[in-house]
């Protein structure tokens, strides 16, 4: 099943609670999402706070939060299959990989991007999640993160 | 320009490598590439001298994260078709 061409991305401003998702991506049974960007910055005030966060696929059962409205690249696209929520109440309960681990000083703006092809997916399946997670932080702040898939 | 890698500006001695497959930006400038693994699909940096272990896959012909479970070839695309096709149940 070949990844197709639609782009989504969904942007939210969250505070990094050590031990939340930031998002939650709940899979869907006919594509295969492939994520490629994430931005995470903060428009708090600086200070010398660190953080970890980790892109990490989940599994078991469905990731449970609010709904987040995702937005396609081109306007003429439907709404993505895979379901995003921010913030996550109720999160999947089987934590597989990390593929990708964050360090983060709050003063900095970081960003991710893979190259094309290169993108990290998740199975196609109603079982298959991804979510980005706060694993540590010295202090939590106010982020604004975003994250980029297509499917 | 004839990279894609090209359109993110170097910072000051950053950790590249040939063919990257992602850059991570701090701050408007490239601070590192990445390295996808062939068999979980998860991006690291090459980091010369910290003394992990990746690993090179004669199968995929790609290089793998060196994690525990990537050590074994089962390419990504056959798990995602093994998950798809319900052989591989996830807990």
């Amino acid at each position: 099943m070949a990844t197709g061409g639609r782009t989504y991305s969904v942007q939210d401003n969250v505070t990094n609670t050590a031990g939340d998702s930031i998002f939650a991506f709940n899979g869907a049974i006919t594509v295969r999402p492939g994520f490629f960007d994430v931005i995470i910055g903060s428009s708090a005030a600086g200070a010398d706070f660190a953080a970890e966060y980790h892109l990490q696929r989940m599994s078991g059962t469905i990731a449970i939060g609010s709904t987040i409205t995702e937005v396609p690249y081109d306007e003429g696209d439907p709404a993505a299959l895979m379901g995003v929520f921010a913030p996550v109440t109720t999160e999947a309960t089987s934590a597989d990989d990390v593929v990708l681990n964050l360090a983060i000083n709050q003063r900095a703006t970081f960003r991710w991007v893979a190259f094309p092809g290169k993108f990290i997916n998740i199975a196609a399946s109603a079982t298959a999640y991804m979510r980005l997670f706060s694993n540590a932080v010295s202090t939590a702040f106010v982020i604004s993160a975003t994250v980029a898939w297509t499917e | 320009m004839d990279r894609i890698v090209d359109l993110f500006p170097r910072g000051n001695e950053p950790q590249s490598t040939r063919n990257p497959h992602g850059v991570i930006v701090v701050d408007g400038q490239c601070v590192a590439d990445t390295k996808r693994c062939c068999h979980c699909q998860g991006h690291f940096v090459i980091q010369r001298g910290s003394g992990i272990k990746r690993g090179w896959c004669m199968n995929c012909n790609e290089v793998h994260c060196g994690g525990p479970r990537c050590w074994v070839c089962i390419p990504f695309e056959k798990k995602m078709d093994h998950i798809e096709a319900g052989k591989i149940v996830l807990p």
